[in-house]
């Protein structure tokens, strides 16, 4: 299971701050995602880049710019499970890269250690992941268009349980 | 009484003058690394740079540079590292151009001279990427005490590098001076780097 630890502490989202948005999502997810909501819900696009689902909220989603033709980039954000149940990200696909996985880096001994997570992220109820430089991410693998500071990103993600959750990321240069 | 209170004045307006004017000065530094002390001239380097020429520390005499070893692959501690490093010598102002940052690649099979020109400028227009054959950027990794090592895995990404994410500070002096880890502050790389630049 994924520790919600990581990273490192100066990566770490304000946890008033965290709060302020979580809160701020799920009042919005009451209209968004009721019951009979489809498998597919489009949010974000706020400029703190909340997202709201049934259960599973994403905030300050954010990567870092690339330019066409690039080897990799990497996107960051925090997940939240708000429900009762375990739920876990299977999936996740940035448009615009050729292929797109999520990945962990553990530091040892001074040693950087990347490695996919091909199981996913399992996000416990009450629970916040903090993906962010040095820890877990999003690997964006073959840079097709090109993403420059400013732009959007679009992120889907796949839950078990959450389904498909749309997210727009911002292009940054640091967290 | 007004008298007493003039000399407050006067005794607290030096202790100011010490405190905020003198001590800075004659404080020694406290790095916010870890200290070498090298008695030897830092180990040559002699690589391939992004720009296709040959490059060795002679090429920065009289510079403080800073010694990376990443890999373009590699998507988040080293663009981490590498905007960290722009930010520190965007917060140094005039003082960063004594200072020169340079990325060793731990993934010469991928990161060609052409490979490392799309990727380190896109930090800083003066960051030198820099590359060779495996067996040169692996004696110099052994002389600089940096690890690596590939490892092949499962998913499109074939193969990543383990490596040593701490960077490498050599003086004006061409000495091997300190050693800055992972997540160390623009700020705090910017007043180690501040001081052997001034």
């Amino acid at each position: 299971m994924i520790s919600p630890t990581w990273p490192a502490e100066r990566h770490r989202i304000p946890a008033a701050l965290l709060a302020i948005v979580l809160v701020v999502t799920a009042c919005g997810g009451d209209d968004a995602a009721g019951a009979d909501a489809g498998p597919t819900r489009e949010v974000g696009g706020t400029d703190d880049e909340s997202a709201a689902a049934a259960t599973i909220s994403v905030t300050d989603a954010w990567m870092r710019p690339a330019p066409a033709g690039s080897a990799t980039t990497a996107l960051y954000m925090a997940i939240s499970n708000d429900g009762d149940d375990i739920d876990v990200l299977r999936t996740a696909t940035i448009k615009g890269c050729a292929m797109t996985e999520l990945h962990m880096t553990t530091m040892e001994d001074d040693v950087m250690t990347m490695s996919p997570l091909p199981d996913g992220i399992t996000v416990t109820p009450d629970t916040t992941i903090v993906l962010g430089p040095g820890g877990i991410h999003v690997m964006c693998i073959g840079v097709e268009t090109g993403f420059t500071e400013g732009d959007r990103a679009t992120l889907e993600l796949g839950f078990d349980g959450a389904g498909a959750v749309v997210v727009e990321a911002q292009v940054r240069r640091d967290g | 009484m007004t008298k007493i209170a003039g000399w407050v004045l006067v005794i607290v307006g030096l202790a100011a003058i010490a405190w905020f004017g003198v001590l800075p000065r004659v404080r020694p530094h406290i790095f916010h690394g870890t200290v070498i002390q090298s008695s030897t001239a830092a180990p040559a380097v002699d690589l391939i740079s992004h720009e296709g020429e040959r490059v060795s520390l002679e090429d920065f005499e009289g510079e403080v540079v800073v010694i990376y070893f990443g890999y373009t692959f590699c998507p988040d501690v080293c663009p981490a590292t590498l905007a960290d490093l722009d930010e520190a010598l965007e917060l140094m102002g005039d003082g960063a151009e004594d200072v020169r940052v340079i990325m060793v690649s731990v993934d010469p099979e991928r990161d060609t001279p052409e490979v490392l020109a799309r990727y380190v400028p896109a930090f800083n227009d003066d960051f030198v990427g820099l590359t060779g054959t495996r067996q040169e950027v692996a004696q110099l990794a052994t002389v600089y005490g940096v690890y690596f090592e590939k490892r092949d895995v499962e998913g499109a990404a074939g193969y990543l590098v383990d490596h040593t994410a701490s960077f490498l500070v050599v003086d004006k002096s061409g000495f091997l001076k300190l050693v800055l880890p992972f997540g160390t502050s623009p700020e705090d790389i910017a007043d180690d780097l501040a001081y052997l630049a001034g």
